[in-house]
């Protein structure tokens, strides 16, 4: 009968044990699984939260990156630049422009504006900076100035804006800007020699030498009676800008 | 028995989603200088603007036409989370749905270079960072789909 007991208690603690055991895992697994669910939300979170985060940043960086100006150095219209609108007037708008520079050709129809509306106001002034990222900047900047020999540089600027994506693909850029200057009537020997003389190079270099002195960031830059000015968005914005310009002089 | 390569790894998934991250972060800088860059500068610096300007740069789609880079920007942020939820799941259709998403975005960034190259002929470093890692990915998971179908998992 001891035995017999024994045996009985055995049995029970045996039965006991395995239950336990069970349960235990039963539990520790509950508790992984909640561990590693909570553990998985977390990651998720963190990526969301990361992509958000970056989305901002990118977008702050863009909206605080505009061009500075705030360093470069006043620059003066003088008599030997390119001038159009009223020469004489005490309130200058200078730009520094690549014929090749998509955002320069995206501004030309806002200047053309400008310049119909104070023509008889303002003095529109254009220096040339044509960036080494551009291969036909410096071809057409020459032919401008060539032109600008025969009396139509402002004639054969506002075609080089205008054409920049027929000329700016491909073929002989040489041929192409010589039958500019023949529609614009000019003698084509002579745009041609000047083309490629020394002094129109020449001209072009000291514009663009002068642009790096003062630390030109790049096209267009604009100076507003000799000081650069963030470039305006629209026309109505040059409009404000010249509108305080003119008054300040009256 | 073969060694078991970096390919094997799980954790090369989040390497292999971090590069797609990374992706997208040129993406959206791409995209934000598109949609927040209202005055147009050719900076002496850069020389993107021929690109991200070009004809080839916008694509018409139902909603309208919008920049590619906004396209690019989609396309790496839906790869990282996928290569993210493969990580986490370890669903083989998953990994599947990545390889063919990545495989998308790998002939798509071929013609890119492409255009770049020969038709534009002017590039973009943005534009080639995200035209590179969208050729990375999709050669490493390549990969790492390959040497788990011979380990037969």
């Amino acid at each position: 009968m001891d035995d017999q007991n024994l045996d009985a208690i055995q049995e029970l603690t045996k039965k006991e044990r395995r239950e336990l055991k069970r349960q235990q895992k039963k539990e520790e697994r509950a508790r992984e699984q909640r561990k590693s669910s909570t553990m998985r939300f977390f990651a998720w979170a963190l990526i969301l939260v990361l992509i958000g985060g970056s989305i901002w940043a990118v977008l702050q960086f863009v909206a605080n990156s505009g061009t500075d100006v705030s360093n470069v150095t006043p620059q003066e219209v003088t008599a030997d630049d390119w001038i159009t609108g009223n020469a004489n007037s005490s309130v200058t708008l200078l730009e520094y422009g690549d014929f090749e520079c998509p955002a320069c050709a995206s501004y030309h129809p806002v200047l053309q504006t400008l310049k119909s509306e104070y023509g008889d106001r303002v003095a529109f002034a254009y220096r040339h900076f044509p960036l080494s990222i551009h291969p036909r900047a410096d071809e057409t900047a020459r032919a401008a100035e060539a032109a600008g020999n025969q009396g139509t540089f402002w004639e054969m600027h506002d075609m080089l804006f205008e054409r920049q994506s027929a000329w700016s693909k491909g073929g002989n850029i040489d041929d192409i800007l010589a039958g500019y200057a023949e529609e614009l009537g000019l003698n084509e020997d002579q745009f041609r020699a000047d083309y490629n003389s020394d002094e129109v190079k020449g001209r072009v270099e000291a514009d663009e030498r002068a642009g790096r002195a003062a630390g030109v960031p790049g096209t267009p830059t604009f100076f507003l009676n000799g000081q650069a000015i963030d470039s305006p968005g629209n026309a109505e914005e040059f409009r404000n800008l010249l509108n305080a310009a003119l008054n300040e002089g009256a | 028995m073969k060694a078991l390569s970096v390919f094997h790894r799980r954790w090369f998934l989040l390497v292999l989603a971090g590069l797609a991250f990374v992706g997208f972060l040129d993406a959206t800088y791409l995209t934000a200088v598109h949609y927040m860059g209202e005055v147009p500068v050719c900076s002496v610096v850069k020389g993107c603007e021929v690109v991200t300007t070009s004809a080839y740069s916008m694509v018409p789609m139902p909603w309208g036409t919008v920049p590619i880079s906004l396209l690019g920007a989609g396309y790496f942020i839906t790869l990282a989370l996928l290569l993210f939820a493969v990580w986490d799941s370890g669903k083989r259709i998953l990994l599947k749905g990545a390889l063919w998403l990545a495989a998308a975005g790998f002939a798509i960034a071929l013609f890119l270079f492409y255009l770049q190259f020969f038709v534009l002929e002017a590039v973009c470093q943005y534009c080639l960072v995200a035209d590179t890692l969208s050729i990375v990915i999709f050669a490493l998971l390549a990969g790492m789909v390959q040497s788990r179908r011979t380990l037969g998992r």
